[in-house]
């Protein structure tokens, strides 16, 4: 662009309509030589100063670079200034970095003989420009992906509106504020200040203003702004905001939420609004967060509900026994299982226990063992033998079993608990095809072997029933074989079996049941190491354990 | 005010203790309850009463004195004190923290003891029991949305399974407080395994929650990817490890258990001295290794046993394991620190006992 060797206009800016380039006034015009030349041909200004600081050399982009600058006088103010206050003044670098006339140059400097310099002066205006928008590229693709990241940690709807008003108040606003969508009438809404205070609280649809109801019915959508007097009143708004502006979170169907994003500084670029892609693709991206997690949470009530009806029981207080119970079901996460336990109290205040195992796993089994205890609870009102019931129990199972399905038979041992007046405790222990209940003894470990069969997998099915006297202290022990078969140990493949079990529970009768229960549970899971395990289940019902007389002396088990 | 300074709570410690020596939940809940209508503040009677006397039931089982089903029947009757203390405290509005002991984590006693000091701190808090595996503190989170979780390890064997229900934590988005000495006594693993802050004890967690919300963690330090090939070798090795130190022991080992209730065995002892050598490799540090073993030999010491046994085992385990450097340094340390304890004469019956049960 710029005339070669030899050629007649070389003081020809590169943009003719420049008007900050000033007419070329060179005392040594007709007297340019090759260098001159060269020089005028670069597209950077050269300046050169005598010793007394007067420019004695511009070439032609320097004169367009920098407005004022005329040879043989000196720099003018601004130029001088910039040239001076470079990052490099004092320190000898030689280096500058200034602005003129809306362009940003950089200056290097080099000493010439005779106490003369030169400085080299670039426009990197457009490199500048590009390296900011990079860099603002780069920001904002940052704040994206953590805004992904951190949205996608949670399915909690609430803990989900924090994260989005968290991430916005950290790039967007100084305050933002998540409405969550109506329910009944109220509105959940989630606030954080840049500075990292959150706060939240409920608020009534009838106080809301109305450019926000539109926004969570889903009526308007893209960012507005939203007025003071909108503001008054709303508990978020705190302080004198600036600017709000309004935005739905595009959600399933029906917006997920609102955010509102707030400044308080009258700064008018960095209100909101400044960077609207920005905004409204981290309302997209937060709508989504907060859909899913709406979403898991209605479903996850519901199985909630369910689930608690399947949930084995606390356990009743009765008098004159003592009942103690551990539970861990093979699908940890779930705490339902097939395996189950029960204990119900009649007005009469007898006690019936029940603990068992259908076949099978997970949610099906669960299901099973929920019907399973339903039954016990009403058919008890018909009869109070543990073996007429168990063929109640049976019956029932097989007139209630969906033929198409896989036959639900369960192993269950169903006992009665009567209070003795030596303080003791009578049960009536009747199987059906479980595994023997094991009675801790003052003296040892007794196995209880009944006998029974399936429940719920023949009609006419036999079972069997034994009576056991406990006294103080001593309990029985009913467990499924989530404990027995339990495989770990040394070489991860052996079972736990009964025999260990039972040297695990000797001694165990100064122990309270439900001290005695998690001490089986305890075991269990150490036997396992670690990996996948059947349901464990364990239920003791124990006599009360008779006191020492607190005034008596105390009796040390010294070793 | 200190805790557990209070004369009142001091004046009835030695009868309370008797009331949990013969594990009478009645007299010694009465007690309890007792002090706080007389103006005890619960919060006394919880760190001064129930964990005071907690740590001196747990010394007696160490020296011998005290039975395994009597240290049980003792500490279930302290978790019905917590309890009873718990009724009279409101639900509180600050805010929800979930407490969980960690999965294989089964001292649920100073947990609740937290749990209850948090609640009186105006905190609503749920506390989720002992052992509570990663997968259902994970859905309790997702479905609750708490403010924090914080997490209670008693033995730091149990961290390579703390690590990962503290990552499983702090993906769904919940700021994790780590406490319990499993931790360290300075919260050096905690910090290692990336939580969010640490708490020595009861009191600065209540303070700690007051400066919600916390900075950023620094990220964990066991390694991207894992902790590394020697703690997957170890892990792998387990059972061979036992199964010879088992073979050294054989003729020389007394499988009579110190307090009349059998315990798992020989083998689980075993099992464990492993299982502490696995997680210092996991972390890193011998420390955790040799901690372990100062407190094994306090215990044998405690019992009149000699630690030749000990030594013995760790010889086998070091024999075991020329390929593994980290784990063979920390056994090198284990030994001379055996060494260099002072020799107690014994009836010749020699025992590696542990028993954490």
């Amino acid at each position: 662009m710029t005339a070669g060797i030899g050629g007649g206009s070389v003081d020809s800016p590169v943009d003719p309509t420049d008007p900050v380039t000033p007419a070329v006034v060179s005392p040594r015009t007709p007297a340019q030589t090759l260098a001159d030349r060269l020089l005028d041909g670069a597209d950077f200004g050269v300046l050169a100063l005598d010793d007394r600081g007067l420019v004695r050399r511009a070439n032609a982009a320097a004169r367009r670079l920098l407005p004022g600058v005329r040879e043989a006088e000196l720099l003018p103010g601004p130029v001088a200034a910039g040239l001076c206050a470079g990052p490099g003044d004092g320190a000898g670098d030689g280096a500058a970095e200034l602005e003129l006339a809306g362009r940003a140059l950089r200056a290097r400097r080099q000493e010439l003989p005779d106490g003369w310099v030169a400085w080299h002066v670039e426009d990197v205006t457009e490199h500048r420009r590009r390296l900011d928008n990079l860099l603002a590229e780069r920001a904002r693709s940052r704040f994206l992906a953590t805004a992904s990241r951190r949205l996608g940690l949670s399915l909690h709807p609430g803990r989900t509106a924090r994260a989005v008003v968290e991430l916005a108040s950290s790039e967007l606003a100084d305050l933002a504020v998540v409405v969550l969508p109506v329910r009944g009438g109220v509105s959940e809404w989630y606030a954080c200040t840049g500075d990292r205070v959150a706060s939240s609280g409920r608020t009534d649809v009838a106080d809301m203003p109305a450019e926000l109801r539109d926004a969570l019915a889903g009526v308007a959508g893209g960012p507005r702004p939203l007025l003071a007097e909108d503001l008054a009143g709303q508990p978020w708004a705190a302080g004198a905001p600036s600017a709000a502006a309004l935005i739905s979170l595009p959600g399933n169907g029906v917006p997920a939420g609102a955010l509102v994003l707030l400044r308080h500084e009258a700064d008018s670029a960095a209100a909101p609004g400044a960077d609207e892609a920005l905004t409204e693709e981290f309302a997209q991206r937060s709508g989504l967060a907060l859909a899913a997690a709406s979403l898991y949470a209605g479903q996850a009530g519901t199985a909630a509900v369910l689930k608690r009806s399947l949930q084995q029981p606390a356990l009743p207080r009765v008098p004159g026994m003592v009942f103690g119970a551990a539970y861990r079901p093979a699908e940890e996460g779930l705490l339902i299982g097939g395996d189950f336990y029960d204990v119900l109290v009649g007005p009469d205040r007898s006690a019936m226990f029940v603990l068992g195992d259908v076949c099978g796993k997970g949610v099906h089994a669960a299901v099973s063992t929920g019907q399973l205890r339903q039954s016990v609870q009403a058919l008890r009102r018909l009869d109070h033998d543990p073996v007429s019931l168990l063929r109640l129990l049976n019956e029932t199972m097989l007139e209630a079993a969906d033929p198409e399905a896989d036959p639900g038979f369960a192993t269950v041992v169903l006992g009665t608990a009567t209070p003795l007046t030596d303080g003791g405790l009578e049960l009536e222990l009747a199987g059906g095809g479980h595994l023997p209940p094991l009675v801790v003894r003052r003296d040892g470990v007794e196995e209880i072997g009944i006998g029974g069969m399936l429940v719920g997998a023949v009609p006419s099915a036999r079972f069997a029933s034994r009576t056991v006297r406990l006294a103080p202290g001593e309990a029985c022990v009913l467990y499924t074989d989530g404990v027995s078969e339990a495989r770990g140990g040394v070489d991860g493949r052996e079972t736990l079996g009964e025999t260990r079990l039972a040297g695990l529970l000797a001694g165990a009768h100064v122990m309270p049941a439900p001290a005695i229960a998690e001490r089986v549970e305890q075991h269990t899971t150490r036997w396992l190491a670690s990996g996948a395990h059947d349901d464990i289940a364990v239920l003791v019902v124990q006599a009360p354990r008779v006191l020492p007389d607190p005034s008596g002396p105390v009796a040390e088990e010294r070793a | 005010m200190t805790a557990g300074s209070d004369p009142r709570v001091a004046a009835r410690r030695a009868e309370f203790m008797a009331a949990l020596g013969r594990a009478d939940e009645d007299a010694a809940v009465a007690l309890a309850l007792g002090l706080v209508d007389a103006g005890v503040a619960a919060r006394e009677v919880l760190l001064g009463l129930v964990a005071g006397t907690q740590e001196e039931v747990g010394l007696r089982w160490q020296r011998g004195e005290w039975s395994v089903a009597r240290e049980h029947a003792a500490t279930a009757v302290n978790e019905r004190v917590v309890a009873a203390l718990g009724r009279r405290t409101r639900r509180g509005s600050r805010g929800h923290v979930v407490l969980a002991c960690l999965d294989g984590e089964w001292h649920a006693l100073p947990g609740r003891i937290v749990a209850e000091v948090l609640r009186l701190a105006g905190w609503h808090v749920t506390f989720l029991g002992a052992s509570v595996p990663a997968a259902e503190l994970v859905s309790y989170l997702h479905q609750e949305g708490p403010d924090v979780v914080a997490v209670s390890c008693a033995l730091p064997v149990h961290l390579p399974a703390a690590h990962r229900t503290i990552v499983a934590a702090q993906r769904t988005g919940t700021p994790v407080l780590a406490g319990g000495p499993g931790f360290g006594a300075d919260g050096r693993w905690a910090r290692r395994l990336g939580v969010d802050a640490w708490a020595p004890d009861a009191v600065e967690a209540v303070r700690l929650l007051d400066e919600l919300p916390w900075p950023e963690p620094e990220p964990d330090q066991v390694g991207d990817g894992g902790p590394g090939p020697e703690y997957a070798g170890l892990r792998a090795r387990r059972g061979d490890l036992v199964v010879a130190a088992t073979r050294v022991l054989d003729g020389r080992t007394a499988l009579g258990a110190p307090g009349g209730v059998v315990e798992a065995g020989l083998e689980d002892d075993l099992t464990h001295a492993v299982d502490f050598l696995t997680a210092a490799v996991y972390l890193s540090d011998p420390e955790v290794f040799t901690g372990y073993l100062g407190w094994l030999a306090d215990l044998l010491d405690a019992r009149g046993v000699d630690t030749g046994s000990a030594r013995a085992v760790l010889a086998e385990f070091h024999a075991g394991l020329h390929d593994f450097p980290f784990a063979q340094e920390c056994l090198r340390r284990g030994s001379a620190q055996l060494q260099d304890r002072p020799a107690v004469p014994t009836d010749g019956a020699a025992t590696v006992r542990e028993a954490t049960a």
